[in-house]
């Protein structure tokens, strides 16, 4: 199930806040009860089959939780930790890369024997078993106690507004507030402010912006290169709006029930670096890396040679992270690399460029990684790089205007503007009317574009 | 900071979604959509099977989306929305000027264009009748000033200019001219609709049968009933639901035909009009000539001086053949949607006389059933 859609929004969503707020808020624990159910009916809705896998990870890190704990001896504790890491990312990789691996191996010599088998990826794994490995690796690390509560333990790993797309909640960023959390009018009214616009960006925005990009991705060369710029453009609008405007949705929602999820997207598209892109784009996803991987490996503070490895190896999984397609690895190795560059050599440079000379350079290279990212394969991707590059002359100018409103919109909606403007004025008394009538206006319109059969297709379910 | 200002976007929020959800709940349930011309959505069963492959999901969104509060509201509001962001010109259906909705062009597939046409020719020359092509263009075609800014190309000149060179063993006929010139006088197509109008059928005809030397009965011979309310379907399937409706017009001469329908399996249906008011009590009353789309249909008029014409054609033939049914004793019409027969035998048995194939333009350009024509 989606947030867009209008089962959530007018069948699971009105029953879930009933329930919730029917019990008194000093039962957190009947209130994780309830909400686990109603995560697994969430999960079970997509996932009739899989939500078995789910429950099955759960059982085995909240398990692996309690055996560190228990441990007593140093070799122990690896050893439970290595078992449940080994687990999580078996389960990960047997589901998400099976199909890809298999497909790889069948081109080699005398190989083309092997199945080619697609194991159906089950909604969210990606997203459910980092949260998962968080828990483990934090519990032997001693950087959070392990947790006896099971319920609640499983009502976190399968939290519904974070299940499918993130943000990646560390176990330790919630553990507090699983035992108490404040429900408070507030709360609610700013949770619902960041629902719909999160809801706006998703249907209004980004649904609306996949219509142009998967235009002008059928034919490119004879969109010819203007709009070839205006289709890779609405890419990354989409992604952004798509994943930006989730992200929105769960925070919205975490905090109608009392949760404090953290920021997963900044604003990325105004970034003057690369390296302040990805300290702006999906902020869950690159701080697991960062404290998980990236650090354990020996960080920045070792030899160059070393952190340039510890670099590579980050940015490989998480291309890798994101599908199983050697694109998304291109994709992940493109911003190792750029990031290294900047790192090592660019960074003295770009400190003297003007600021729009940066913001340029940080775009285009941003929208050469969505090509990369966006493309079945290389040859696409090939294709479509070319036409970017190469004049080629088309008939975009006739219809392009047409897109010029709505472009105008989703690039000022990518900038901090609205929220300065509402972080000035909402001491004012009118201000809480005026989110009101907008909230409505998004509600009414999204609601609008779902029932028309609106364009609806979800791109983070894939990853 | 305790005001009571922080209860409003709860409170819209809350009501909003718990009002869609009594609504979907409690609220009367419809069986049938006139708008979209289709039954609506039933509730699915549910058995593990449908819902482990996802299909219970599936129908019940489905349902949930057509028994949706105030359904036909919401998709207005859609569509109003994208016209005022300015995306009309990227629709399926243009919101054009003077309340014109008009459906953007066709894809252009020549190959099956020039397919159809070929197949009809083919069709022509075995049987050695005489026989007309006549294409009605489209709409936007004929009404390019009043389409938004950065609307598709209309293929029209391509397409008349090809079925020319194309066909052989009949004459083409280009009556856009005579079209474009009646137009000036009275509207040929209808604004909510892509059909032709009754005036515009008549203008068909009679260029047709000028073209060919012949005459036509005189525009004053007939009397004019006309009925508003008219919503055609580029009305309904554009979510324009404030633009004014047509009004749909009958031409009668006098003439007392008998009109035998036949669809497949079924006993035949006769009357003794042209018209079939029961449509005029519909959204669409386009029906209302010759009572819409079927198999196979019989126009007779003993009286007429000519023999016995065949008309294979869509839709836009039913509001001209009334007037064809002047100059022939029989006048059938034919589709090949629906018609199964071997048409070569029909020709033979009913003792066809000439041949007219009647289409929209852009019909052709999707329409693959010229195959059952043999």
């Amino acid at each position: 199930m989606v947030f867009s859609s209008i089962p959530f929004l007018f069948v699971f969503l009105p029953v879930t806040l009933l329930g919730y707020f029917l019990i008194p808020g000093r039962y957190t624990g009947l209130r994780n009860a309830f909400l686990l159910v109603m995560n697994l009916i969430f999960y079970a809705y997509g996932e009739p089959v899989y939500v078995l896998l789910m429950l099955l990870s759960v059982a085995v890190n909240f398990s692996a939780g309690l055996l560190l704990q228990r441990a007593k001896t140093r070799r122990g504790k690896k050893a439970v930790l290595i078992a449940s890491v080994v687990l999580n990312l078996g389960a990960l990789a047997f589901f998400k890369y099976t199909g890809l691996v298999l497909e790889t191996l069948r081109l080699a010599p005398g190989l083309s024997w092997l199945p080619a088998v697609s194991v159906p990826l089950p909604i969210g794994i990606s997203f459910y078993t980092f949260q998962a490995m968080s828990y483990v690796i934090d519990v032997y690390r001693e950087d959070c106690p392990a947790t006896r509560r099971f319920v609640d333990f499983a009502a976190y790993i399968s939290l519904f507004p974070q299940l499918i797309a993130g943000p990646i909640v560390r176990y330790s960023d919630v553990a507090q507030q699983l035992q108490t959390r404040q429900c408070t009018v507030s709360g609610f009214s700013w949770g619902v402010k960041m629902f719909a616009v999160g809801l706006a960006k998703k249907v209004l925005l980004a649904n609306q912006f996949a219509l142009l990009w998967e235009q002008v991705a059928a034919e490119p060369a004879a969109y010819g290169t203007l709009a070839a710029w205006c289709g890779i453009l609405a890419y990354a609008l989409q992604i952004y709006f798509d994943f930006g405007g989730y992200s929105d949705m769960a925070r919205g929602l975490g905090a109608m029930l009392g949760f404090d999820f953290m920021v997963n997207f900044n604003y990325p598209y105004i970034a003057r670096s690369i390296t302040e892109f990805w300290r702006r784009w999906h902020i869950s996803l690159s701080t697991w890396f960062r404290d998980y991987v990236y650090i354990p490996l020996g960080g920045s503070r070792c030899s160059k040679g070393k952190m340039a490895r510890n670099l590579m190896i980050v940015w490989m999984l998480t291309g890798i992270w994101h599908g199983a397609g050697w694109n998304f690895l291109l994709w992940g190795v493109y911003y190792g690399l750029l990031l290294l560059l900047e790192k090592l050599v660019l960074k003295r440079f770009l400190d003297r460029l003007p600021s729009a000379v940066r913001w340029v350079y940080t775009i285009v290279l941003v929208l050469i990684g969505w090509v990369f990212f966006a493309s079945k394969d290389f040859a696409a991707a090939g294709r479509y790089l070319a036409v970017l590059f190469t004049p080629v002359a088309g008939t975009a100018h006739l219809w392009l205007p047409g897109w010029l409103p709505l472009g105008i919109v989703g690039a000022v909606a990518a900038t901090p503007l609205g929220a300065r403007l509402w972080s000035r004025w909402k001491a004012r008394s009118a201000a809480e009317a005026a989110a009101a009538v907008l909230c409505a206006a998004a509600l009414l319109l999204s609601t609008a574009s779902l029932v028309s059969g609106g364009y609806n297709p979800f791109i983070y379910f894939n990853f | 900071m305790k005001r009571w200002t922080q209860w409003l976007c709860p409170a819209v929020f809350v009501v909003a979604i718990f009002a869609g959800a009594a609504a979907l709940l409690f609220q009367p349930k419809k069986t049938y959509s006139e708008r979209e011309k289709r039954y609506l959505a039933e509730l699915p069963a549910l058995t593990w099977a449908t819902l482990e492959d996802g299909a219970v999901q599936t129908q019940w969104e489905t349902w949930l989306s057509d028994h949706f509060p105030a359904r036909d509201v919401f998709v207005g509001l859609n569509a109003y929305e994208k016209l005022l962001t300015g995306r009309n010109a990227l629709e399926k259906i243009y919101f054009a000027r003077d309340n014109y909705l008009i459906n953007a062009p066709t894809a252009l597939d020549m190959e099956l264009f020039t397919t159809n046409l070929q197949r009809f020719d083919n069709f022509a020359k075995n049987t050695g009748l005489p026989a007309s092509l006549v294409l009605v263009p489209s709409t936007g075609s004929m009404k390019e000033a009043l389409l938004p800014m950065g609307h598709g190309p209309y293929p029209d000149d391509q397409l008349f200019e090809t079925a020319r060179e194309t066909v052989t063993a009949m004459t083409a006929y280009d009556l856009r001219q005579q079209l474009a010139q009646a137009d000036a006088a009275q509207p040929v197509f209808y604004h909510t609709d892509h059909h032709l109008t009754a005036y515009g059928a008549y203008t068909l005809y009679a260029a047709w049968r000028e073209a060919q030397g012949l005459s036509a009965r005189p525009q004053s011979d007939y009397t004019v009933t006309s009925y508003d309310g008219f919503y055609g379907t580029t009305w309904s399937g554009s979510g324009y639901f404030l633009s004014p409706p047509d009004t749909v017009e009958l031409w009668d001469s006098g003439l007392t035909p008998t009109v035998t329908i036949t669809d497949g399996g079924k006993d035949p249906v006769v009357s003794d009009s042209f018209f079939f008011l029961d449509h005029l009590q519909e959204l669409d009353k386009y029906p209302v000539y010759l009572d819409g789309n079927h198999t196979l249909t019989k126009l007779e008029n003993p009286d007429a001086p000519d023999g016995t014409l065949l008309v294979i054609k869509d839709s836009y033939a039913h509001a001209v053949a009334p007037f064809l049914a002047e100059h022939y004793s029989t006048v059938y019409l034919l589709d090949l949607r629906f018609y199964r027969g071997s048409v070569t035998d029909f020709v033979q048995e009913q003792g066809v006389d000439e041949l007219l194939f009647l289409y929209g333009a852009s019909t052709l350009l999707t329409d693959t059933n010229s195959a059952w024509l043999f």
